[in-house]
């Protein structure tokens, strides 16, 4: 569905990615993960156009991610960037009904079909009994589904997460994955997000992709990809993996640097 | 308070500025006595004072509040930054030096002030973006390079009076700002800019909503951020200099209107442009009838009385907001 060439991207001579070469499967959770700095964000607002890339292409569906028009893009594509900010007096429907922005022609005001995609990114995102409470008086966890419905009213065919558990608890951590797994599940949406914890990752993507340095690492399964090998050379840590467990769980012993 | 309830008050504040603008001051009217002169008599001194001289004043006022508000609007959202107003994009140094230079140093010329200031306010900006762009334009960027330019703008300013401080009194009046000299063709003048200034705005207030969301949430709802931006910066520009170039540098309204609206009405910029529309002008033809009234005959500039009036209202207003969060 994606297929990324080559990609290299750089902000003023410093290089923050090169020599990527990833495909991204249709319907599947991949999960970007690596140490601070490695390029995990810059991948992300690459695929979303947020950052020029300097050569390489993204294709995406057999398209040149250059060539697409952004609103087009827009229609197919919703991103969700780290500590979004809201505006203080923005009530949930609001905030959500600004997904239906790259459908809406100019001028002209949201149709029924666009009131019913609203209604339903908020079921799915548990927020219906929340409509009229403004965003900013939600807590971290709620407010992080509320995005989530925003990028879902924008009926996307990918969603780009980057870093969605950053700044919740743990029990909203847990609840925000399982919202997105069950998205992933009932919509087939593609989904791409960044993560910090490895065990996360582990847990909910089908696919994982290691950077390091502005490099790609590996790209695989999580049992392959996420093993004592890689969390030595990637992370510099050593340790030993949860025995009986579905997915591969790395509990952290000593690290050196 | 319901956004639509504090837009009626605003109107009703506009409506009691317009009326008082009209009948107070060098002569007191009655209302009695505008109605007659403005619908049955249509001659005599009366109705010279309203039609030729007070009129054309408070509509210049309003429309000059007007504009100057929604250009403060429209930067402090696409700069995202509270201490946005016109003065931030070179508005009112590039105005000032131009009119400086065509006052103090081309006083043959100075028939063509207005046209020299709302130039030099509009190549200001120009100047002020291109030198913030490197891979597109980041707001706070924008915003520090607006401050030095602005500073280097003034200091030459500064430089030209020093040379000629006999002249330094003619340039007063356009650097704080006055309506004094309104006239019906100023109306004509800047009419056109506050018509189109307000339909496009509103035209495009949810982009603006939607760019309030941060960069790449826009982009990723199909906004074209860097076009986008640039164009809400020129509309800016273009609005409060045309204001200037007609009543000088009162690029105060720019900022502290939009904030009170948004205290008043929320965010959202349809309604933020409405509020900006009526308080903004309301504002400036209130303070105006003061300015003439309060010492009259003597005319403070409706900058002084503005900021004297302005400041504290909007410090009353920020210190409720800071209680209530």
């Amino acid at each position: 569905m994606i297929k990324v060439r080559d990609l290299e991207v750089k902000y003023d001579k410093k290089v923050a990615l090169k020599n990527i070469n990833i495909d991204i499967n249709e319907g599947e959770i991949t999960t970007i993960i690596g140490p601070n700095g490695c390029g995990k964000s810059t991948l992300l607002k690459a695929l979303s156009r947020n950052l020029k890339y300097s050569s390489g292409s993204i294709e995406i569906h057999d398209k040149d991610l250059k060539k697409i028009k952004i609103r087009e893009l827009a229609k197919s594509m919703a991103l969700l960037p780290q500590a979004p900010s809201v505006p203080y007096d923005i009530s949930v429907k609001e905030l959500v009904s600004y997904g239906r922005y790259p459908f809406i022609g100019f001028g002209k005001r949201l149709n029924r079909k666009d009131y019913e995609v609203i209604d339903w990114a908020l079921e799915k995102c548990d927020m219906k009994g929340y409509k009229c409470r403004k965003v900013a008086t939600l807590s971290g966890g709620e407010r992080q589904r509320v995005w989530i419905a925003m990028a879902l009213a924008q009926e996307p065919k990918i969603l780009l997460l980057d870093e969605p558990t950053t700044y919740l608890d743990i029990s909203h951590q847990f609840e925000v994955l399982e919202l997105i797994k069950e998205i992933n599940r009932k919509t087939e949406t593609t989904i791409l997000m960044v993560l910090h914890d490895i065990n996360q990752a582990a847990k909910y993507s089908s696919d994982i992709v290691i950077l390091k340095k502005a490099e790609l690492i590996g790209q695989g399964a999580p049992e392959k990809t996420i093993t004592s090998q890689t969390m030595e050379e990637v992370f510099n840590l050593k340790g030993k993996f949860l025995e009986n467990s579905h997915y591969p769980h790395f509990i952290p012993e000593m690290s050196y640097r | 308070m319901d956004k639509r309830v504090a837009l009626v008050i605003m109107f009703l504040f506009l409506c009691l500025s317009i009326i008082l603008s009209i009948s107070l001051g060098a002569t007191n009217i009655s209302l009695n006595d505008i109605l007659r002169a403005l619908f049955v008599e249509k001659k005599g001194l009366t109705y010279h004072i309203i039609y030729n001289i007070r009129v054309p004043r408070m509509i210049v006022g309003f429309l000059v509040g007007m504009c100057l508000s929604i250009s403060g609007a429209i930067l402090q959202g696409v700069m995202r930054n509270s201490l946005a107003s016109p003065s931030i994009i070179g508005v009112s140094s590039g105005a000032g030096l131009a009119a400086t230079i065509c006052i103090v140093l081309l006083p043959a010329y100075v028939y063509l002030t207005p046209i020299a200031a709302f130039a030099g306010a509009f190549v200001t900006t120009i100047i002020i973006y291109l030198l913030s762009y490197k891979n597109g334009i980041r707001p706070l960027r924008m915003v520090l390079a607006g401050v030095a330019v602005s500073s280097l703008v003034n200091a030459l300013i500064n430089l030209i009076l020093i040379f000629f401080p006999d002249r330094v009194a003619d340039t007063l009046s356009f650097t704080i700002g006055s309506l004094s000299l309104a006239t019906w063709s100023d109306i004509w003048v800047i009419l056109p800019y506050a018509v189109t200034g307000f339909t496009l705005s509103m035209l495009f207030s949810k982009t603006l909503n939607v760019l309030m969301l941060g960069d790449e949430i826009a982009n990723s709802l199909g906004v074209n951020v860097e076009l986008t931006r640039f164009l809400f910066i020129a509309l800016a520009s273009l609005l409060a200099a045309a204001s200037v170039s007609i009543v000088g540098l009162l690029g105060f309204v720019g900022l502290i209107v939009p904030h009170i609206v948004k205290l008043l009405v929320g965010s959202d910029y349809k309604y933020v442009y409405i509020g900006s529309t009526i308080l903004g002008g309301g504002i400036v033809i209130f303070c105006d009838t003061l300015s003439r009234f309060v010492a009259a005959p003597m005319e403070i500039p409706v900058g002084i009385t503005m900021a004297l009036l302005g400041v504290p209202f909007f410090l009353y207003l920020l210190r409720g907001r800071i209680a209530h969060d």
